[in-house]
């Protein structure tokens, strides 16, 4: 933006010897006019010769006078032109219209009318010096109101520039936001900009294994600034979920991405989380956000995650913490994240803060209308005060059952077209030590079933069935990963890290994998093969270890095994758990 | 916000007092210059014990400040950290960068 505002007012301190105002001498009769002409000419004043009025108002418009002198020999009726010209142009030039006669004309009336006219009269007879010095507090007045304009024109530019770039950034934000209209069904959220724009920003979103993930981010200040470096934020949390990536993987991108675009001092608290109603498990980021808290049916406090981290933005990629805390559920909750807008926001009495305490508070009772209680409860203490920052809430359902089995979604005409006759399908493929090195398994399933067409109610569980088998495949077949690890405590980090090297340092083994769509007797089915060069497996000691954890009532497991024979029609393993098959009807036979 | 600046045995005091945010980028930025351009200075204490409030541009700031410092070989430390000053450091986890004595 080009804005070279003029210099700096000094309407206390006038210059010292201003230059006399240039005039023009508007006077019907030429003897009066010539008299006036000469008084001026001997104060030293510079006149400009004018045609008619027009021309004379066109002159002073463009501030190339500052005076037009108009004589009343006429009654005023050349006065009165002017003066409505410039009422009816307004804005008009920096320019002054004074009423000036050499001698006593018309009666008080007349005076009366022309002091709405007129800005100034000039009495005559007056002396030269006084005439002078008149002229010279015209020039510095209108040396003051030109600049005043071109200062409200800049102001005025200013902000229409300003607010078109609101409006376009406004507008972008809210593209940029991804929907899911059933994601969305599970939040509940208030945000509140201290300007136009929030650098606040909350989402929900569905991963392909129907996994609700979770953003709160709040980018540092507020306005444009802070909605701009919180818009990668939100980029990278929509197409990272829609690709079923974790929370680990989201979190680390985004501070890549914000570490490369942003400036030192400039940085962006998150929370982000995933939920995963199949399991009942919530895995949980938070870097720099106020306390998130798990509210049980009643609004009680079930578990609180501190900031862990540190805002995403700062630390470089070797010093990032990307580890999640985990935390099981049992009843029907809800995940409450706010932003320091709220914790923040100070009291009627200017002294507390709205706190855990203040917000527990506001919390207690039945889930339904818990947002507007909150948002009741941070008016009643802030006395309905405007907030410094920018403040959100975001509470998000934790139900016992994932989304889609609780609704059923339309399908869209193009996925029902896609199966349509001649949909039936092989796609067979042979991954070898180089491939398997660098593919990240859950992007390659979301992307293999949202190309093949699967009917959307069933694109869950297709994902769950491709990624288990797969990563099973791969974990304990090619990689040969002990799955007992993952019972000793710390496993999961310890299963991570072992797997990181092995899969690294792989130079030998492959994996081959096949999926076919075929009709059979009237309905339609997806069959998947999968064959590893791993050593296998005793399918029913397995098994055994399975129920065996179950019945000691540890972890809700359904990951694994249990999970895909309960989203497949038939599971079966053969060639000593090197190779498995699987088979989900698409659609049934009537 | 006001500073006040002392240096002894080549640590440079900073002592902030009242509300540390936006408005107080100048004032902070104009108090620690010299400093990271002194030799006689080896360590920028900033000392937050009359400090009311800080926002996140506060801790941008501070960030700033320490990135300055490690290119100019010297270490910042934070003292006095008290009350909700004490807390938007924790929620921030600044334990992580700096030393809070």
């Amino acid at each position: 933006m080009d804005l070279n505002p003029p210099p700096p007012l000094a309407l206390g301190v006038p210059p010292r010897r201003a230059a006399l105002a240039r005039a023009i001498v508007i006077e019907g009769r030429s003897d009066v006019r010539a008299r006036l002409c000469a008084m001026l000419e001997a104060a030293g004043a510079s006149l400009a010769e004018v045609a008619d009025v027009d021309e004379a108002i066109a002159l002073a418009d463009r501030g190339e006078v500052e005076l037009i002198l108009c004589g009343v020999s006429d009654g005023g009726e050349v006065l009165r032109t002017i003066a409505a010209r410039r009422m009816a142009s307004r804005p008009s030039g920096p320019w002054a219209l004074v009423a000036v006669s050499p001698e006593e004309v018309g009666g008080p009336s007349l005076l009366d009318e022309l002091q709405d006219l007129a800005d100034d009269f000039l009495p005559m007879p007056i002396s030269t010096g006084w005439l002078g010095a008149r002229l010279r507090l015209y020039g510095r007045m209108g040396a003051y109101v030109s600049r005043m304009q071109a200062q409200r024109a800049a102001l005025k530019r200013y902000q229409d520039e300003a607010e078109e770039e609101q409006r376009i950034a406004s507008y972008l934000i809210s593209r940029l936001e991804g929907r899911d209209s059933l994601a969305e069904r599970m939040m509940h959220a208030w945000v509140s900009p201290a300007h136009h724009l929030s650098g606040d920003v909350v989402a929900v979103a569905r991963s392909p294994d129907d996994r609700i993930n979770v953003l709160l981010a709040d980018g540092t200040g507020h306005g444009l600034a802070a909605a701009i470096s919180v818009l990668p934020v939100s980029e990278v949390f929509h197409r990272m979920t829609d690709r079923g990536f974790d929370i680990a993987s989201i979190v680390t991108e985004m501070n890549r991405k914000l570490r490369s675009c942003m400036p030192a001092d400039r940085f962006v608290a998150c929370t982000a989380a995933s939920i995963d109603m199949r399991e009942r498990v919530i895995e949980l980021w938070n870097g720099g956000c106020p306390p998130v808290m798990l509210l049980g049916a009643d609004g009680s406090l079930e578990r609180v995650w501190r900031s862990r981290h540190m805002a995403l933005g700062i630390l470089d990629g070797k010093d990032f913490d990307s580890s999640v805390e985990r935390c099981a559920y049992r009843e029907e909750s809800q995940l409450m994240v706010v932003s320091d807008g709220l914790s923040e926001a100070l009291g009627a009495d200017g002294k507390h803060r709205f706190g855990d305490r203040e917000l527990l508070e506001a919390v207690r009772g039945p889930a339904d209308q818990r947002l507007e209680r909150v948002v009741h409860g941070l008016h009643d203490f802030t006395g309905g005060r405007p907030l410094e920052d920018d403040a959100s809430i975001l509470l998000v359902d934790c139900l016992l059952e994932p989304l889609s089995e609780l609704v059923v979604e339309p399908e869209t005409p193009a996925h029902a077209q896609a199966r349509g006759r001649g949909s039936h399908w092989a796609l067979e493929m042979r991954l070898g030590p180089a491939q398997l090195r660098k593919i990240t398994l859950a992007p390659f399933v979301s992307g293999l079933v949202e190309q093949l067409g699967i009917p959307r109610r069933l694109r869950s569980n297709v994902f769950c069935m491709l990624s288990e088998l797969l990563a099973n495949a791969l974990d304990y077949g090619v990689l040969g990963m002990d799955p007992v690890i993952l019972e000793q405590e710390n496993g999961r980090e310890r299963f991570r890290e072992d797997r990181a090297q092995r899969l690294a340092a792989l130079v030998s083994g492959s994996l081959w994998f096949k999926a076919v769509v075929e009709p059979s007797g009237g309905g339609e089915f997806l069959q998947v093969e999968i064959e590893d060069s791993g050593g296998g497996f005793d399918i029913e000691s397995v098994e055994a270890r399975l129920s065996r954890l179950k019945g000691r009532g540890a972890v809700r497991r359904g990951r694994g095994l249990e999970l895909v024979r309960s989203v497949c029609d038939t599971l079966r393993f053969d060639q000593d758990g090197r190779r498995v098959v699987a088979v989900i009807a698409l659609s049934r036979p009537v | 916000m006001q500073t006040q600046v002392s240096v002894i045995n080549e640590r440079a005091r900073i002592a902030l007092s009242g509300r540390f945010d936006f408005n107080a980028h100048r004032t902070f930025k104009s108090a620690y210059e010299g400093q990271i351009k002194s030799n006689e200075v080896s360590a920028i204490e900033i000392d937050l014990g009359n400090v009311e409030y800080l926002d996140s541009a506060a801790l941008g700031m501070l960030l700033l400040l320490r990135d300055q410092a490690s290119s100019a070989h010297k270490t910042v430390i934070l003292t006095n950290c008290r009350g909700v000053v004490q807390q938007i450091l924790d929620i921030a986890n600044f334990k992580k960068l700096f030393t809070i004595q």
